[in-house]
């Protein structure tokens, strides 16, 4: 093992050095290298992620367009309470009987002002009955505008390595359906913008950090687009304005 | 089965070569005319769709030139960004080992799983995989290996390799998917695409939950933050790497960028060169197992850097270029060679334009050396490229070294038989067709000559079959008409050396 480790790095070094010799003895005149001087490199830059303020309306409207055009839905709501409803309608138009949540403690709070009429189970139920719920419920810690992507973060509720995480791996995962609660003030422009916010909260990566956008898909028969494989086929959003 | 003590290799190695049979494997394929029907249909749809992602980018041009800088960077101090990446991702609790070749990289895989108790592994689409041939090590050892990617279970049920980087049964149509499913699950099957996936997708969940072993590849790795990232559609990389215990991903050295910022411009252009899409459904960014008994996620993650010779590309700047390759497949939809052909015709787990240099350059040119010859140049590969690999220079590169060698082969050629006496042939045919256009005489002896030929041949085509070393172009040729004299005695010509002979008094 630790052998090959040598042995890898010895001709890495050697055939870098090679093609380091042709270049030199090629000389300025000689035709220019493949591969270029590599670029400056630059600190790692985080920038800074400004003070969280109210989201702007574009930002909202962004979101939803953009989910939207990846078969994702986004219900927008301005309360709690507006929350709690959609997530009701949500559960009652789907005709879900068995329903699992995060740990998150604003997802508890919504779950406990909606009315009954479904199996509400926690993160860590039995996998047999988590395998068995047709939709869970967690909380996106960022979304990105320009795509319509959320993020879940997960692996140390205890925050061993910085924030901690809500246990929600399962719960976005396994069930057909899949409701995340995103506050506007977590919304930021750009795929690159939600990396640096992931690492700038926390001053660490969370364990697992997936950016989910639209309902899980494939084109592997006949390129033909079927919505739902292995991930969820319903991907619903609950935007909270007011957060 | 461990790498110690073995000889230090020349090249890699890839999993059921068998490109040396490439003669025979093309008319095979041309022949088959269903498979040609859903390739022509399969690879426009994704061209097109490829074509209106990347309208959307004003600025492609700059985004293709990041993505290429990024990688660029990476491969010429890839071994510092290499023992960055294992510093940071140890001290995060991933295991991180080194193959130096396909087998070091199988044992190390089987090592851990039989130390897990593993009978069922679920796995997640992987080229590295099929590379290295995990899963018929896997069978070896009493473990049952599943894919879990739609494309790449269909196949494995078909027992077939894969035929398409990204699209594993582009090759099959949905009549011949629903049957076979049908025979092996033995009951009948829904005609829709949707119907097959849901099968698909309640056949799988129980594998998920049984296994105690998810291995998968990885698209990047990260050195500053000892991280990599897994992109993919379906959700079965999210569950690969979620359910089972354990997690092995198998990643190839190239893979690695030095920052985390490097993500945003790869992942930017990756989506959109494969499938056309802006973005992945996910990508998923794993730093660390999970770090309490109450989490979520895997207890333990292995990784395994493997070389399998791709560290002896980097010797030369041209070959290197194609250790930059982020294996989105753009090429193999736009090469009129694949789009004809298909995968397997290849002989390889590497089709297409990509493939055609890279097998040969890690299994060695004796094993593939035919492959660089399957392509007209046309450029359409490079011009498609995210990271502006110059395939087609690649491929002029290793034709040269099959018919003359370079440095690399200590100056002679370098070819399996076949190629060879491919080349040897030619090299014959020119020295003839220089000596031949040595004198005007000779010139027209062999112009009269060539008509008569074409005259007898065009009347009695069936002789064609004699052609003996030019059989390679006249078979699946007609023989031109014979336009009876060389153009040289007629008027016009005649008429044209007057008046140049009245030009010089």
């Amino acid at each position: 093992m630790n052998d090959d480790r040598s042995k890898i790095l010895a001709s890495i070094r050697a055939s870098l050095a090679t093609a380091a010799g042709v270049r030199a003895a090629r000389g300025p005149h000689g035709s220019p290298p493949a591969i270029a001087a590599p670029p400056p490199t630059t600190e790692l830059t985080v920038p800074a992620v400004g003070p969280k303020g109210p989201a702007s309306i574009r930002a909202v409207t962004g979101f939803q367009g953009a989910l939207d055009r990846v078969q994702g839905v986004c219900h927008r709501v301005t309360s709690d309470a507006g929350a709690a409803d959609a997530l009701q309608a949500v559960i009652a138009d789907l005709g879900v009987r068995r329903v699992v949540r995060s740990d998150d403690h604003l997802v508890i709070e919504i779950l406990e002002r909606v009315i009954g009429g479904f199996e509400l189970l926690p993160p860590d139920a039995d996998r047999s009955l988590l395998l068995q719920c047709e939709l869970g419920v967690s909380r996106a810690t960022i979304g990105v505008v320009e795509y319509g992507t959320i993020v879940l973060s997960s692996g140390d509720t205890q925050g061993v390595k910085g924030t901690p995480t809500e246990r929600q791996r399962l719960v976005a995962l396994l069930p057909a359906t899949h409701v995340a609660i995103l506050a506007a003030t977590d919304l930021v422009e750009t795929w690159d913008a939600a990396l640096t916010a992931l690492c700038s909260t926390s001053g660490d990566l969370p364990p697992t950090a997936t950016f989910a956008t639209g309902p899980s898909r494939t084109a592997d028969i006949e390129l033909e687009l079927v919505l739902g494989v292995h991930g969820p086929k319903n991907q619903h959003v609950i935007l909270l304005e007011h957060r | 089965m461990t790498a110690s003590g073995s000889e230090p290799r020349e090249t890699g190695s890839i999993h059921h070569l068998h490109a040396h049979q490439f003669d025979d494997l093309v008319p095979r394929a041309l022949a088959n005319v269903e498979l040609r029907g859903a390739l022509a249909k399969a690879t426009n749809t994704i061209r097109n769709r490829r074509a209106i992602a990347l309208e959307g980018i004003d600025d492609l041009q700059k985004l293709r030139g990041q993505a290429k800088a990024i990688k660029t960077e990476a491969l010429a101090h890839l071994d510092e960004h290499l023992e960055t990446f294992e510093r940071h991702a140890t001290a995060n609790g991933i295991q991180v080992q080194w193959a130096a070749d396909a087998e070091s990289a199988r044992a190390m895989v089987l090592k851990i799983a039989i130390k897990n108790g593993t009978r069922l592994a679920v796995k997640a689409k992987s080229m590295v995989s099929e590379e290295i041939g995990l899963n018929d090590a896997l069978i070896d050892a009493g473990i049952v290996p599943v894919e879990t990617d739609l494309g790449e279970w269909i196949v494995q049920l078909a027992e077939e390799p894969p035929s398409h980087i990204l699209a594993p049964a582009i090759h099959k149509r949905r009549r011949e998917i629903r049957d076979l499913l049908a025979r092996v699950l033995g009951r009948p099957m829904p005609d829709d695409a949707a119907g097959l996936t849901e099968v698909a997708r309640n056949e799988l969940r129980g594998r998920f939950a049984q296994a105690e072993l998810g291995i998968s590849g990885a698209n990047f790795l990260v050195a500053e933050t000892g991280s990599f990232l897994l992109i993919e559609n379906e959700g079965n990389i999210r569950l690969t790497t979620s359910l089972p215990k354990i997690h092995v991903a198998v990643v190839g050295i190239e893979k690695i960028v030095p920052r985390l910022q490097d993500l945003g411009p790869l992942v930017r252009i990756i989506t959109r060169s494969a499938t056309g899409q802006p973005i992945s459904c996910y990508q998923t960014l794993v730093t660390s197992p999970k770090t309490s008994l109450e989490d979520d996620g895997p207890e333990e993650i292995h990784l395994i850097l493997l070389d399998n010779g791709r560290s002896k590309l980097l010797e030369d700047d041209l070959t290197a270029e194609t250790l930059r390759c982020i294996r989105c497949s753009a090429c193999l939809n736009v090469c009129p060679v694949y789009r004809q052909i298909g995968g397997h015709a290849y002989g390889s787990v590497y089709p297409g334009p990509i493939g055609a240099i890279f097998t040969p350059l890690i299994a060695g040119m004796h094993a593939a050396s035919q492959l660089p010859g399957a392509s007209s140049l046309c450029g359409a590969c490079r011009e498609v490229c995210p990271v502006d690999i110059d395939i087609p220079g690649v491929l002029l590169h290793l034709r040269h070294r099959a018919a003359e060698g370079d440095r690399s082969t200590g100056g002679r050629p370098a070819s399996d038989p076949q190629t060879a006496e491919k080349n040897r042939v030619m090299r014959r045919g020119f020295r003839l067709w220089r000596w031949a256009m040595g004198s005007s005489r000779r010139f027209e002896i062999f112009g009269a000559l060539g008509r008569l030929l074409a005259t007898v041949v065009g009347r009695v085509p069936s002789l064609a079959k004699y052609a003996g070393p030019l059989g390679g172009w006249t078979n699946g040729r007609a023989v031109p008409r014979s336009p009876g004299r060389s153009f040289r005695s007629s008027d016009v010509a005649r008429r044209l050396r007057r008046e140049e002979e009245d030009r010089k008094r």
